[in-house]
This record gives C-alpha cells, structure tokens and sequence, in this order.
C-alpha cells in the first residue's frame, strides 16, 4: 500500500458506498481530493528605511486590511466563508496571516473547495536603522469531492498566492513610507 | 441485456469506483487547517529533548534561530513561535511523486532551539500522534517513518542554510549588496 492510499484503502468498501450515497444525494464526500499547493511563487525580501517595531506594526496593521479586501470582494470570489487567524512573535519579527477560504461550485476552473493560504512576514534589522522583510507564502488546497483535476485548477490556488503576495506588498511600502520611512530601492 | 453485458457493466462500475477511490488523495489532518490548528497539543520540554532527530550546530543562538526561521517560512505553516522559548510548531505539507501522481502529505513537527555553552542544539519532534485515529498498523508506521525521514532532510536544510553563506561568500556578499545591506 503506497503512502498516498492511507485515507481509502484501509475500507475501500466503505469509500465505494461513500461515494454512491453521495452520488445519490448530489452531495461531496467531504474534503478529499487535494488539487495543488503553491510555494514561495514570490518570495520577496524589501529594505524599508525604517526601525524594525514601526515594520512590524505596519504588517500587523495591514494584514488586517487584507481581511477586509477579501470581504469585500466575496462575491467575486466566490467565497462562502473564510476564517483568518493571525500569530504574531515580535521577539522573532514574524507574522504569520492564515486564513482557510470555503467556495462555491460553479467557476468556470473550480468545483467547491477548500483553499488554505499562508503569509509569512519575517521583518528584522538590516543596519543604518533600516529593516529587511521577506514574504514568503504556503498554499494548499482541495476539492470537496475527488474527481480529476479541471484544467486551470493549479493556476486557482497559484492566483491566491499571488493576489496575497503582489498588492500587499505595494500597500505595505506606501503604509511604511506613510508614517516611517519607505522601501528602500 | 444479456448476462455478460450485465456483468461487464457491474465490472467497469467497480473498476470505475477504485480510480475515483484512488483520485480522491487527500490531507489526512486537512480538519486541523479548518480550525486552525487549535487542536494541535503542545509538546513539553522533555519530550522534545527526548527527541532522536537532534543537531548540535556551531554557532549561536541568534544565528541557528534565523536559520531555522529562513527554512521554515518557506516551507511551512507555521502554527506557534516563540523565540524567548525557543519553540515552534509547524506543519511542513509536502508533495510526493507516488506511480506517477503526485499526492500530498501533512509533516507535523515541534521543534526547539536551545543555547548550549558555545552551540545550539536544534530538537525537532515529529507529532505523530496527530495521526491516531486516523491510520493505524502498517500505515502508521510508513507514516511515523516518513516524518523522520523528512525530519532529518530539514536537519540539513537547517544545516545548509547556517553554513552557505560562509563557505560560499562571493555569493551572499553579492546577494546582501542587491538587497541594499
């Protein structure tokens, strides 16, 4: 039994009935089809000209934003619900920004799913005053009900990463440039 | 229909359902991410100290913690940190390439850094008890094997990440210039 089979084939018998009660009910078997996961796609260290705390509070200040930006924008989206959950550890510099995103059915790419992104910001000093953060992003996600990937499907969960990634960024430079420094070119 | 029609139907139907069986890989802990690891249990001081995957590396504390954090930032989600403590607890989700199908794993870890007189010791504990419950006999095992397993190639990543920067210098002095250092 290969590692990826732990999930079904211990009963495959009962997985089988899953599947046809579900397929009776017009319902998902649950979360099992996981699709794809994108790592680091931006990765992106920046040099503000400011001290380390102000960075730091900038982030945690932002990443609250980014809340309201997915809010916003949850019919677009397609997003059913979402749940963020902020850890912070100022001794270390790091912000940790999760949220697990549920969505509809019905995108052209998309059947129901799951989507779970990760932002990491790791701000910490560079010298002269100055502060150096790295964004790094973990994504991961899966379908309700296994079936075979649609096309694009990857690209979903990359666009996440990037949408989480690009614009904050800029924001993030103008809200440090606004009160204590900017980016450093 | 006739009797063999039936009967290759029935056989198709069962083959059928053991591709979706098999297409539907899956997060063993994905219910963890939907609550946001809540549930993940602290691991105490001993047992990390417990712990067979453990490295000394020569250098200070600072230095060993930024190492670890430069490794995990990329590679995990990271689900508690505290660097007064030394602790953290992270999942690693990693994809394997399994009969040509890449299939997914969640690694869970707590891990701890400790100031010893001159180096550091880095504890990494895998939180295979995560996965009681859910997998048991020979798939437990493949399970607490491979987190070992993925255990000690962090160990290196941890390693690699506190040494490149001196055994290959030219590179981090040319690195640290484009990021304005």
């Amino acid at each position: 039994m290969s590692l990826s089979c732990w999930p079904r084939c211990s009963s495959v018998a009962l997985a089988m009935a899953t599947i046809a009660v579900a397929a009776v009910l017009g319902q998902s078997a649950g979360p099992q089809g996981e699709v794809a996961r994108a790592a680091d796609p931006c990765g992106s260290t920046v040099v503000y000209a400011a001290a380390t705390d102000a960075v730091f509070d900038a982030v945690l200040a932002y990443v609250k934003t980014i809340e309201d930006t997915l809010e916003a924008n949850r019919k677009t989206l397609q997003i059913k619900w979402f749940k963020p959950k902020t850890e912070a550890d100022k001794a270390s510099g790091v912000i940790v920004h999760r949220f697990v995103i549920r969505r509809g059915a019905g995108s052209a790419v998309s059947p129901a799913s799951y989507e779970v992104v990760n932002r990491t910001f790791w701000v910490r000093p560079a010298g002269s005053g100055r502060s150096r953060m790295t964004t790094t992003i973990r994504a991961y996600g899966w379908w309700d009900a296994p079936k075979p990937m649609r096309p694009g499907s990857h690209e979903q969960v990359y666009n996440w990463s990037l949408w989480g990634c690009e614009a904050p960024e800029l924001k993030l430079a103008a809200a440090v440039a606004a009160g204590a420094g900017g980016a450093v070119p | 229909m006739n009797a063999s029609t039936g009967f290759g139907r029935l056989l198709l139907g069962l083959a059928l359902s053991l591709v979706l069986v098999q297409l539907g890989s899956a997060g063993v802990l994905f219910r963890l991410f939907e609550t946001h690891f809540e549930t993940v249990p602290e691991a105490t001081v001993d047992s990390l100290r417990g712990s067979a995957l453990r490295r000394t590396f020569t250098a200070d504390y600072e230095k060993t913690w930024d190492a670890v954090l430069a490794v995990l930032t990329q590679q995990a989600f990271l689900v508690r940190i505290s660097k007064e403590k030394g602790r953290i607890t992270f999942f690693d989700v990693d994809g394997l390439l399994i009969a040509k199908r890449f299939d997914y794993m969640e690694f869970p870890y707590a891990l701890l850094v400790e100031r010893r007189t001159t180096d550091t010791t880095v504890y990494l504990l895998p939180l295979a008890d995560l996965y009681e419950n859910q997998i048991s006999g020979n798939d437990r095992r493949k399970v607490e094997s491979a987190l070992v397993r993925k255990g000690e190639a962090l160990m290196e990543q941890f390693e690699v990440q506190l040494t490149a920067g001196d055994r290959w210098r030219r590179f981090s002095d040319a690195a640290a210039a484009s990021a304005g250092r």
